[in-house]
This record gives C-alpha cells, sequence and structure tokens, in this order.
C-alpha cells in the first residue's frame, strides 16, 4: 500500500497542504467556495512551527491504530487491508478517547457537530490532496520500496561524486 | 477566547502513578462517594458531546449545560438505565443505608407477614443504591476557579484540563521533541 | 502575616519534603475543607493524597488534647500543665544531679518548625546534654556527611521544578512517584521534551515504570554498580576533564580506582545486563544536562556514605551540576527534615552544620547564647538507645517522633525504653512510643501554629497559623519554652518572629529569611540566603562549591564494595507506600487513606512462593536475628527471585531490622536486612 512521506527538511512553511485538505473535505470542493460553506470545512492535516522549523503532520493510519482500539463506539474503524482508518460521524459521540490515545495528535474536533475529525486519505482522489498541493515535494505519496530507492539515489548522488575519477 | 464547552478534562494515562489523589479530592468537593475510580488509570465521564446517557434517561434527569453532563439528583430515580448506556463505565453507584421512619410510604415494601403482626415487626434500615457522576466540578467552575478538583489536585498531570485543538498540538510537538528532533539535527546540512 | 482570603488560610503541608502549599478552609474556628494553589512553584498547586487528608487529620477525635502522666501501675491520669512541665523540670534537673548532664537525651522533630527544633537543640545544649538527634539519622545523615565532604553542602542542589530541563534523569533508590509524587509530573515532563529516563531499583515500582531502562539490581550493589557506570565513562572518553580540572581535586585517586574495574564481572555481581551499564554511563555523560535522583535505596545501607559520595563523584566526573537541569537531587522525607538538620538538631552538628567539635566555632555559637562553651560528643539515635540499655542514659525526651515504630529492633527499643527514669513523650497522637511515656504531652498540629519550614529545596516557607489547637493541646514552641523557663535557661518563652530573628544571626546561610521576608511571600526564599538584599539561591554551585578552597573534591572508598555481597535468601527490603507516611501513626488513623493499604503485607516472588508453598494472602512468618513477625504474604514478580519488601508503616517491620550502622554517618543499615521466610500451617 501507498503510504505518505514526509521529508521535513523540504518543508517550507507554505500550508498548501493545510489548505488543500480543507477544500478536499468540502461541499463546493473550490477554495472560494470552501471559505464561505458553514459549517467551515476542517483541515486534517497539520504544519507546526517549533524552534526555526516547519514540521508537516499526517496521520501515520498506524498499525494497530490506537484510536479505533480506543473507540467504543465503533466509529473509529481500521480497514484490514488497506489499513485505512476511517471515522463515521453517525457513531461518533464526542468522546475524546481518541485524541487522548493517539500518539501524534492528529485527531481534531468540528465544532458544530461537535465530534471527531480526521484523515481519510482522500478516498476519492488518485492521490491525497496534500500531497498534490505540496509545492517542495516534502510530502511524497509512494510504496515503501519506492521511497526508500529514492533516498538511496539522493544518497549515492551526493556520495559518488567523492570517488570521481 | 475559547467557550467553556471547548475545555475537557483530559486522561493521560501514562502519567498515571495510582496514588489516589484525584479520587480524595472528589469525595471532598462533592461530599460522598468519589465520582472517579483509579483503576491503572483515573475513569470518570468524559462529558461526551453526543452523549448516550442523555439519550436513555426516560426521566430526563441528565443534561447538558456550558459542556459539561449533569445528573440531576430531583429527577433522578437511581435507575442505572445510564450505567448500561456509558461506554466507559464512568457512572458509579454507592450504596448507602438508609433508616426507615415509621409511617414511611417505604412501608409498602414490608413484608404482609409483619403487617399482619400490626407492623410491629419491620425493617428499620433499607439499603439504597445511589447513582452518582462526575459533573465536572460546576460549582467550582461558577465560583470561578479554572480546574476541577481532580485536575488541580494531579500530582503528575495524568488529569489535565485542556482544549483539543490544544491538546492536539502537545502532543505533535512532543511527537517531535521526543522522535523527530535528534533525526533532524543528524541531517542538518543536507537536502535529503 | 499572610492575608486570610473569607477564611482561607494558606499552609504548607504537614507530610514529605515537597513542601507544597495548599489552602486550609476554615469556618468557626474548625478546618472544613482544602483548595489548591495553582501558583505555587513546587507543584503548581498539585496534592498528593496524604495532603488531601489534612482536613480528616486535624479534626481526628484521637487527638492528645491534654497532659497525661503514666503511674508506676500503668494507669494514666489527666494533670494539668502546671504540674506536668513543673514535674518533667524538676525530674530533669535531679537526674543531672545525681547523674550529670550526659544523662539525658533530647529527641528533635523531623515535623516541627525551625523555630522549634531551634529552640528544643538550644534547650538541650544549655541544659548540659550533648545528645540531641532525630529521625534525618534514619534516612540522609550520609548525604549531609557525604555532600558536605564532597561538595561543601548536604543539600540537594537544585529545586524540584528543574527536573523538567534535564536530558538525562538517573534515578537510583527513590520511588518518588509513591513517595514525593509531585516529583513525578517534571520527570514526566523532562521525559515528554525527549529526556532519557533511568532507573536503578531492585524492584519494579511506580518510578520505574516512567524509565525507559529498569536496572533491576542485586540488593546492596549500589555501589558496585556507580563505579561500574564511571569506569566506563572513563574508558569511553566521556568525562568531563576541563571540568575536573578547573573546579576539583583528587580525581587521580578515583582515577586509579576506577582503571582497576571490570565491568564485565561488576555486571554480574549487579545482576544486570552488560548492555545497561553501558547505555547509562553513555546517556548519562553525553546529554547535555544530567540529573541523579537518590534516595533511601543508596542511603541505609552498611556504606550509605560510600555511596552517596559516588552520587557526587558521578556528578563531578560529568561536570552535571552547577545548572541548570544537571545537579544532585536527595529527597527529603519529612516537611521539615532540612530546616531539623540546618537548625542543628543533630548529635554532631550545631546550628548552620557548625561540628561540635570544632572549639572555637562552637564556642561562637555559646557565645551568642550568653554562655561559655557548649557540650560535645552527642550520641546519634540509636546510639542512645544503646546507651540507655548500658545505663549511661536515664532521661529521654521525645518530641514528635515514634523510635519503637521508626528505628531498627523494635524490641531493643521497646526495652531501653521501659528502663528510662524518665521518659517524656511531646506528640498529637498517643504513638507507640508514648504508650511507654511517664509523661505525655499534647501537641498543636502544623496549622494550629506559626513558623517557618525548609523543604527539600532549601526552600524556606513561613506556615501562618489557621486555627486553635482543641483543647488544652499547646504549640511546641509553648512547651519547650515555658520548660526552657522552668529550668532557669531563660526569662521569657519567645515567639516565633523573635527565633527566626535569632536563626539570622546564627545560621549565615539563613542570614537574609528574617520573618518579615517570608511572611508576605508564597514561595519563600531558598538558602543561601545571606542578607535582607539577597533574592535566594535556586541553584547551588554555579560559580564555586562551598568547600574552602571553592573546588569540590571526589571523594574515593577504600571499602571493598564486592565483600558485602550477601547471597543468602532473603533479602529483607522496607521502604515506603503511597498512602502511609513513616512510623503510620498518623496515616493508619485516618480512614480515607488507610482503606488504600490497611494491612501489612509482605510482597515475595512467584517462584519463591511457590517454592516454599506460600500462596497470595497466606500467612508467612518472617524470622531475622532480631524477632519474629507473622503478616500476610503477596505474590507479585514487582520483586527479585531472593527478594521480599516490607513497608515499615507498621510497627511489625522494625522488629526485623538490623542495628548495624555505617561507621561515618551512623546510619542504620536498614536495607541491608536477611529474613528466612516460613509459611505458617493454620
Amino acid at each position: 500500500m501507498k503510504e505518505i512521506f514526509v521529508r521535513i527538511d523540504r518543508c517550507v512553511g507554505c500550508r498548501s497542504c493545510e489548505l488543500a485538505c480543507a477544500v478536499e473535505h468540502s461541499r463546493s470542493k473550490t477554495l472560494f467556495g470552501a471559505i464561505t460553506e458553514v459549517p467551515r470545512p476542517k483541515k486534517r492535516v497539520y504544519v507546526e512551527y517549533i524552534e526555526h522549523r516547519k514540521v508537516p503532520f499526517v496521520c501515520r493510519h498506524c498499525e494497530d491504530a490506537p484510536c479505533a482500539k480506543a473507540c467504543r463506539t465503533g466509529a473509529l474503524t481500521q480497514d484490514p487491508v488497506t489499513r485505512i482508518v476511517t471515522h463515521n460521524p453517525d457513531r461518533c459521540i464526542g468522546c475524546w478517547l481518541c485524541v487522548m490515545t493517539c500518539p501524534y495528535g492528529m485527531i481534531n474536533r468540528e465544532e458544530e457537530r461537535r465530534i471527531a475529525v480526521k484523515c481519510d486519505r482522500c478516498p476519492e482522489r488518485e492521490e491525497p490532496a496534500c500531497v498534490s498541493a505540496c509545492p517542495t515535494k516534502a510530502l511524497v505519496f509512494a510504496e515503501e520500496q519506492e521511497f526508500t530507492k529514492l533516498v538511496r539515489q539522493e544518497t549515492l548522488s551526493k556520495l559518488l561524486p567523492g570517488y570521481a575519477s | 477566547m475559547q467557550s467553556m464547552a471547548s475545555w475537557k478534562i483530559f486522561i493521560n494515562p501514562e502519567r498515571c502513578i495510582g496514588c489516589h489523589a484525584c479520587e480524595m479530592a472528589c469525595e471532598q468537593t462533592h461530599g460522598g462517594a468519589s465520582n472517579i475510580k483509579v483503576q491503572c488509570a483515573p475513569v470518570f465521564c468524559r462529558h461526551c458531546e453526543v452523549p448516550p446517557c442523555i439519550t436513555v434517561c426516560y426521566r430526563n434527569a441528565i443534561e447538558m449545560r456550558n459542556g459539561k453532563i449533569l445528573l440531576i439528583k430531583d429527577l433522578c430515580t437511581n435507575c442505572g438505565i445510564c450505567i448500561f448506556a456509558c461506554p466507559f463505565g464512568a457512572i458509579m453507584t454507592t450504596t448507602i443505608t438508609r433508616r426507615i421512619e415509621p409511617k414511611e410510604k417505604a412501608h409498602r415494601d414490608v413484608p404482609l407477614l409483619s403487617r399482619l403482626f400490626g407492623g410491629k415487626i419491620f425493617p428499620k434500615e433499607r439499603q439504597i443504591v445511589l447513582v452518582h457522576k462526575c459533573d465536572g466540578c460546576v460549582e467550582r467552575a461558577e465560583a470561578g476557579v479554572a480546574r476541577p478538583a481532580c485536575a488541580a489536585t494531579c500530582p503528575s498531570g495524568a488529569i489535565e484540563c485542556k482544549d483539543i485543538a490544544q491538546a492536539s498540538s502537545s502532543k505533535r510537538i512532543r511527537t517531535y521533541e521526543v522522535h523527530l528532533v535528534t533525526h533532524l539535527t543528524h541531517r542538518e546540512g543536507t537536502s535529503l | 502575616m499572610m492575608e486570610k482570603k473569607n477564611n482561607k488560610v494558606s499552609v504548607i503541608c504537614p507530610y514529605c519534603g515537597a513542601g507544597c502549599r495548599f489552602e486550609l478552609i476554615v469556618e468557626n474556628g474548625k478546618a472544613i475543607g482544602i483548595d489548591y494553589e495553582p501558583d505555587h512553584p513546587v507543584a503548581l498547586g498539585a496534592l498528593c493524597p496524604k495532603g488531601n487528608s489534612a482536613v480528616e487529620l486535624l479534626n481526628h477525635p484521637e487527638r492528645l488534647t491534654f497532659p497525661i502522666m503514666r503511674e508506676r501501675n500503668g494507669k494514666t491520669r489527666r494533670i494539668t500543665w502546671d504540674e506536668a512541665l513543673q514535674f518533667v523540670a524538676n525530674k530533669l534537673r535531679q537526674i543531672r544531679e545525681d547523674f550529670g548532664p550526659d544523662a539525658v537525651g533530647f529527641l528533635a522533630s523531623a515535623k516541627v518548625s525551625n523555630e522549634e527544633n531551634y529552640l528544643f537543640q538550644k534547650l538541650a545544649r544549655l541544659f548540659g546534654s550533648p545528645h540531641v538527634d532525630h529521625c534525618a539519622r534514619l534516612c540522609h545523615s550520609p548525604s549531609i556527611v557525604a555532600l558536605s565532604r564532597a561538595l561543601g553542602s548536604g543539600a540537594m542542589t537544585n529545586p524540584i521544578s528543574d527536573l523538567e530541563n534535564s536530558r538525562c534523569i538517573l534515578i537510583i533508590g527513590s520511588n518518588f512517584s509513591e513517595n514525593h509524587p509531585i516529583v513525578s509530573r517534571w520527570v514526566l515532563n523532562a521525559k515528554d521534551r525527549g529526556a532519557f529516563i533511568i532507573a536503578v531499583d531492585p524492584r519494579k515500582t511506580p518510578t520505574t515504570e516512567i524509565a525507559h531502562i529498569h536496572l533491576m539490581i542485586r540488593p546492596g550493589t549500589d555501589g558496585i554498580l556507580l563505579n561500574a557506570i564511571m569506569a566506563q565513562i572513563l574508558r569511553e572518553g566521556l568525562a568531563n576533564y576541563d571540568f575536573i580540572a578547573s573546579r576539583t581535586e583528587g580525581f587521580e585517586h578515583l582515577k586509579d580506582k576506577l582503571r582497576q574495574i571490570d565491568i564485565i564481572k561488576a555486571a554480574k555481581q549487579v545482576g544486570v545486563p552488560v548492555g545497561d551499564i553501558v547505555i547509562t554511563a553513555r546517556k548519562y555523560a553525553t546529554s547535555p544536562s544530567s540529573a541523579i535522583v537518590y534516595c533511601m535505596g543508596i542511603t541505609q545501607h552498611r556504606y550509605g556514605t560510600d555511596y552517596a559520595a559516588s552520587c557526587a563523584n558521578m556528578a563531578l566526573l560529568c561536570g552535571h551540576i552547577g545548572r541548570s537541569g544537571a545537579g544532585i537531587f536527595p529527597l527529603r522525607g519529612q516537611n521539615n527534615v532540612q530546616g531539623a538538620s540546618d537548625m542543628g538538631a543533630l548529635a554532631e552538628f550545631l546550628p548552620g552544620y557548625v561540628r561540635t567539635d570544632d572549639v572555637e566555632k562552637r564556642q561562637n555559637v555559646a557565645k551568642l547564647w550568653g554562655c561559655d562553651d557548649l557540650p560535645s560528643g552527642g550520641l546519634s539515635v540509636t546510639e542512645i538507645i544503646g546507651a540507655i540499655l548500658d545505663g549511661k542514659i536515664k532521661a529521654l525526651f521525645v518530641m514528635g517522633e515514634n523510635p519503637i515504630v521508626s528505628d531498627p529492633c523494635s524490641a531493643e527499643t521497646e526495652k531501653a525504653l521501659s528502663m528510662l527514669d524518665l521518659l517524656v513523650v511531646q506528640d498529637i497522637f498517643m504513638t507507640e512510643t508514648a504508650n511507654f511515656a511517664h509523661v505525655v504531652l499534647p501537641a498543636a498540629m502544623w496549622a494550629e501554629k506559626s513558623g517557618s519550614y525548609t523543604n527539600t529545596e532549601r526552600r524556606v516557607q513561613w506556615s501562618p497559623k489557621a486555627l486553635n489547637p482543641p483543647n488544652e493541646a499547646k504549640s511546641d514552641l509553648w512547651i519547650i519554652g515555658n520548660l526552657g523557663k522552668l529550668l532557669g535557661l531563660w526569662e521569657i518563652p519567645p515567639q516565633p518572629e523573635d527565633i527566626l530573628r535569632e536563626i539570622n544571626l546564627a545560621i549565615p546561610f539563613y542570614g537574609g529569611i528574617t520573618p518579615e521576608r517570608i511572611a508576605t511571600s508564597k514561595e519563600g526564599l531558598i538558602w543561601p540566603c545571606l542578607d535582607e538584599n539577597h533574592p535566594g539561591t535556586s541553584i547551588l554551585y554555579s560559580e564555586k562549591f562551598h568547600r574552602e578552597n571553592g573546588r569540590a573534591t571526589f571523594v574515593t572508598s577504600e571499602v571493598d564494595f564486592e565483600a558485602s555481597i550477601s547471597h543468602e535468601p532473603f533479602s529483607l527490603i522496607t521502604g515506603r507506600v503511597a498512602v502511609h507516611y513513616n512510623s503510620g501513626s498518623i496515616t493508619r488513623k485516618l480512614p480515607s487513606l488507610l482503606r488504600y493499604t490497611p494491612n501489612l503485607e509482605l510482597t515475595i516472588h512467584p517462584s519463591d512462593a511457590s517454592e516454599l508453598g506460600i500462596k497470595d494472602g497466606s500467612t508467612v512468618l518472617v524470622k531475622t536475628a532480631k524477632g519474629t513477625v507473622e503478616t500476610v504474604a503477596k505474590v507479585s514478580s514487582s520483586v527479585r527471585q531472593g527478594s521480599v519488601f516490607m513497608p515499615f508503616h507498621f510497627p511489625e517491620t522494625n522488629r526485623l531490622t538490623p542495628k548495624d550502622l555505617d561507621p561515618i554517618a551512623r546510619i542504620p543499615s536498614f536495607k541491608d536486612a536477611k529474613c528466612r521466610l516460613l509459611r505458617k500451617d493454620k
């Protein structure tokens, strides 16, 4: 399965990912429309400014996800094949146990319906909206082997010139 | 400034040291038994925003006020249906012994045989099960005190009052500080 | 004085040495509730279960409320204060005349205020007796001795909250999650910021659960372990040579000793994987700021002083001292044990740690008190018991202590107390010790009197009087003040503020801690605070150490730690649990606490239990050379095979412990006890 890998040192803090995420989860699917919608669509990815760094956080859809295990009503369920953890608003009671258990702080609150909101990996798109929007390719949507191959190639491209001759 | 409704009483189970201070603070603040039970970590009402307990209470004895779920003692019959509905076991019961005064209506359930003997043989006491639960320390809030007693007393910070956006943000920052910062420091100066 | 806010009075907690503050709610002269003070720096208002029991404690029906005389036939009768104090004064004078002032011993209290302890030790010494001591002897006397010798002062070097700034915390022989619960908050904060936490303890406790790695050592091998860690730090070139060169001395001697250590052999003796020793060495040495938190697991041994000195050596080796996040944290156990020590309620010290054998300085103190000289050569707590058994001490005045339960080898303590011509006990409840007393004097509780208390951070805080003591109970200050007057030692029983002013003169590092300054400040002042303009000193040794030449010294022990490892089963480890306090004389009377740990239990490993045929909940007999007791077994793998654990809050436990003392600090080696176990068949 494809994962979203984060190359933190490429993040410039533009927040295009946050914007694109909110727009993708709006009814109108346009930026202008999203801003005027009620309820306001909420982003599910977060860019934190910590010291001099900009650090993007996306839901990991963890193996044996703690949020899905903590959820008592079955609002959060994990697909055994794709590993994607989906949130069903109809079952959510707003108890916030998922917020307490998520080690990465990836779950937030929707004020209007007073329920949880989290990443769904954009089921209706080829590539998640945040990845498509990222201008520096800090977010990479790829299989694990593809990504590590990319990292090795970049390492070699730095290493080999040192052996020139 | 966020409304009071967005402040939640968070539990950080990994910080719980099992000292029971929260139970004692709860008892002292409300009188009677604790609304918190510590079993590996403190368990008490989550003040759900779409509460199952309110849905099932046929007496409308549970209501939401300012983001907190309150059990109205005057309307409550101690039937316990809310206890079944609560997914967390956060609604507690305490058994108390109550003296029965002569001529009380409670004598309806005195056995027939005793009544035949002129009501001279009747139980003097009766066990009553009271249903109770955390009320988010509304009285302290109304008096202007920011935190519920349990959060105020918790020595290790296992119980905290936070708003959800802030709580999630703190966790992201903690993830960075514990797991990511060393990795980035080692890769400083590279453009991988 | 501290402002009263709608009958809410801000007081210091009477239990452990953390020095938390809370508000006591008083109505019509009665304590009815408490509230929390979120601005207080020690714990941000948090309060552990014991602190939460304050109201129950103040209103307890079994309080002593009038003086009692116990006749020869054991019968007690109520007497007046005049009768009581006259009797005590006359009897003390008579014993001094017949046997000399050396025949009287005085046990001060780790729980009463600084002013009360100061006046108490002054009374004893002006009376002519050198024998003043208190229960710091049983817990941190090794810290006072070892750290004074190595660094110049025997106290904790940084505030508790500073732990959140450490990048590596080594916890050795401390179970603060149960005994100083608020310390957990700061250590967990450090952990959330990425700090690496190491715990060394022969048991699994709530504290070891916090750590990233837990070295579950064989009991009594702390000295071997610390030397092995230091040897590895040296071997890997991780010692801080700049620091060693510029700020210490005596390193060569330690280096030679450490060079001879084989850490693989050490790891086998200690009973931990050698990799854990290596990780500990690397993490502690290479982190930007590391802390060592230690407690009874280090001190209560035959070589407790050497183990405490090893902790200091380790901090000096890596330069982790004298700045934020880096320091040594010996956690003091009682609300005013640091103060009692500072006030000189110890056999070898006068106020301000003036040694009683330093003639010149001793005579300076005498001059301040209006006489030529003061006695020296005082005996420590357990030595006093020995002296009573030898017939050398005939009278004992016990203030706020319960030696029958707290001292080792209770059978001997009982025998000694029965031999006394005069035993006076001044306390709040009829304790096990008070049951032996000829005269029992009812004392006020902490919230019923004003005074200053010094916590483990060297923070001196004022705790004002919130309500009156019940009936005829009086503050310890009133009692000692009036007794001193009857003994002809002073004219007028002094007030707490006056005594604090004398303390400002007698103890240089308390020089600026005046009543005016601390009575109006919730966070108090941290010593050294030399004069009225000095802000206090949170972190010690940032510029220089308190030794004469400003340098610290490495203290190299000549003791062969390996020879002290014993392999017989079982190691008997005594300690504490969260809801109880020391001898249990208070907490075993409070239902809100007692319900969580109502009975004594011996914790035993499942393999040992099954081998002996002991089932969980069954009765066992515990035998040592000092006695046999019966208790209930709790089967749990929180102890090592070959070790058992018993909390000492119940009187049975110290019936078993040995009297062997550390030769330097004279602390009983409680944690070196060995025992045999037998299943008790019905």
